[in-house]
């Protein structure tokens, strides 16, 4: 830039616990790094010089906006005065304002411990604690959606588990926020009552954050990308593309910010930048993902998909009954059976019609999920050995059979890859009988 | 902004407005204030600038005028009728201090 050297460094800065900040910055003053600059609320530039004492002030301007991008007309009396008296005004991000001085004997910015806390409660609840009052809202009625329609636990699945998870979360930490406020405010008036100075909170360090956000996005994708694999449900493997997008929508606030900053953009178009153009980079975001998600669906996924295929015709004016017996698999294929009911031909054979529904997938833990949901539901399910079976095809109608035992012949009919029926006879079809079947008898 | 509680303003809210009979900016505001209590008040730029903030929404002073960053400004009647019960209310209380017979 201009022969000098700089450096920057990020610090979690918060409305009370500005003194945290103050003695970081002197610090470095005495380190040989005089700040220079400060964007994006966190992020400082520091210019390498000698090292000596400075002194900060980092104060919340009143009646400041966190949207501010720069000194408004107004806020320039406020740097004003504070030169007046000897601070040196170094840059502002929001409505915290920098200065510096290497004066010792100086009048301190904020006199009245009261009005710095009055201050201070007003720019903790317009910027984060009206926020977290429509996150609470909005999780609580939410979750209330989820429970009084979802609760039948027939419907529950993978996926409503992780939307009821995540909106918990959501009000977890929102209200969190919501009870430490009110506790630092209950102890800051005990505080200034007795005559004391108003009481910082302690925080994390920035990178403490970030590392604990990092590692919660890594270890709920790979739970969820797990339940996906078990039980086959693919909205599972979306939590990680969701976590992505959190985190590009953070990178392009942070961005927007230090955008608006460095363009003097006013208040209004700041705010509008934040609440309107991140929404639409998010549904933007939202939309790719769908198409994507869309255009790679394959109408048959046989690999830990699972398939599900309704696949009888009715056979009317039979009686229907239900069988609960344990069930078995067979490679990548179930075959359950949810309804049996028994009727007769022309030739007295007994034919056993059933209602069929087809599982598939080469996923061991999806068959096993299987084989519990097909238990759940009360239905017959059979094994099918269609590797072992004859097959006889003709005009797109497929027909395996197979030997079960020594009186039981299986029938399974397919049309176009979806079967038909399957028949069980005490004795082996012949051609004729075959042909029967395929024209549709 | 008064102290609601008790109706009553701090040292530092009334010498603001004492000082702000005639039309002053906020540096004017802050030598006068250290000036007349010999630095006994110390009055910092950012409470000055909160208490000015505080006193025009609640029109007790307004501004007069405006030179770039500097803007002068002078107390209105609701602040003069404020100013001067805070007056009465102190003279009340260094007279009950001098008739008590403790």
């Amino acid at each position: 830039m201009d022969g000098k050297k700089y450096v920057k460094k990020s610090f979690n800065v918060n409305w009370n616990s500005l003194s945290l900040v103050k003695d970081w910055l002197e610090e470095m003053a005495l380190k040989g790094y005089k700040l220079v600059e400060v964007t994006g609320g966190n992020r400082f530039l520091f210019e390498e010089t000698m090292p000596r004492k400075i002194n900060y002030a980092v104060e919340v301007l009143p009646n400041g906006s966190v949207f501010d991008t720069h000194p408004s007309q107004k806020s320039e009396e406020y740097i004003d005065f504070c030169e007046n008296v000897g601070w040196n005004y170094v840059d502002c991000t929001g409505n915290i304002y920098y200065f510096c001085t290497e004066s010792e004997d100086i009048v301190p910015i904020e006199t009245d411990e009261n009005l710095k806390f009055q201050t201070v409660k007003k720019a903790i609840f317009r910027g984060k604690i009206i926020p977290s009052i429509i996150c609470v809202i909005i999780a609580l009625f939410s979750l209330i959606i989820n429970f009084t329609l979802n609760l039948n636990p027939m419907l529950l699945s993978p996926i409503m588990f992780e939307t009821i998870f995540i909106w918990i979360l959501v009000l977890g930490l929102h209200l969190y926020n919501l009870i430490r406020y009110y506790l630092w405010v209950k102890k800051a008036k005990n505080v200034l009552r007795a005559g004391g100075k108003m009481p910082e909170e302690k925080k994390f360090s920035y990178w403490v954050y970030v590392v604990m956000v990092v590692v919660f996005a890594v270890v709920h994708s790979a739970i969820s990308v797990v339940l996906s694999v078990k039980y086959g449900d693919i909205v599972g493997y979306i939590v990680p593309v969701i976590w992505i997008i959190m985190f590009v929508i953070l990178f392009f606030s942070r961005w927007m910010t230090m955008f608006a900053e460095k363009n003097k953009i006013g208040r209004n178009g700041h705010l509008i930048l934040q609440l309107v153009a991140l929404p639409a980079i998010c549904v933007m975001l939202i939309l790719v993902v769908t198409i994507v998600i869309i255009a790679t669906d394959k109408e048959e996924r046989s690999d830990t998909i699972i398939k599900k295929e309704d696949v009888s015709i009715f056979y009317p004016g039979t009686d229907i009954s239900d069988y609960s017996v344990d069930c078995s698999s067979f490679g990548d294929f179930i075959l359950a059976m949810d309804r049996i009911f028994i009727t007769s031909n022309k030739d007295d054979l007994d034919i056993y019609n059933c209602n069929m529904v087809i599982y598939r997938s080469k996923n061991k833990y999806v068959i096993n999920s299987l084989l519990r949901e097909v238990n759940k539901f009360r239905v017959y399910s059979i094994y099918f050995d269609i590797d072992g079976a004859t097959k006889y095809e003709e005009n797109e109608i497929v027909i395996y059979e197979a030997q079960t035992n020594e009186n039981n012949y299986e029938y399974l009919i397919y049309d176009e890859d979806t079967i038909l029926c399957l028949y069980t006879f005490n004795e082996k079809l012949n051609q004729e009988q075959l042909a029967y079947f395929r024209e549709g008898g | 902004m008064a102290r609601e509680k008790y109706k009553t303003l701090t040292e530092q809210m009334f010498y603001i407005l004492i000082c702000l009979k005639k039309e002053r900016c906020g540096i004017e505001i802050m030598e006068w204030v250290s000036d007349v209590t010999n630095k006994r008040v110390t009055l910092g730029p950012g409470t000055l600038y909160a208490l000015i903030g505080d006193f025009v929404k609640q029109e007790m002073i307004k501004e007069t005028s405006a030179e770039g960053r500097r803007r002068n400004y002078i107390i209105t009647d609701k602040g003069l009728e404020m100013l001067n019960s805070e007056y009465e209310r102190l003279r009340r209380l260094v007279v009950d201090y001098e008739k008590a017979d403790v």
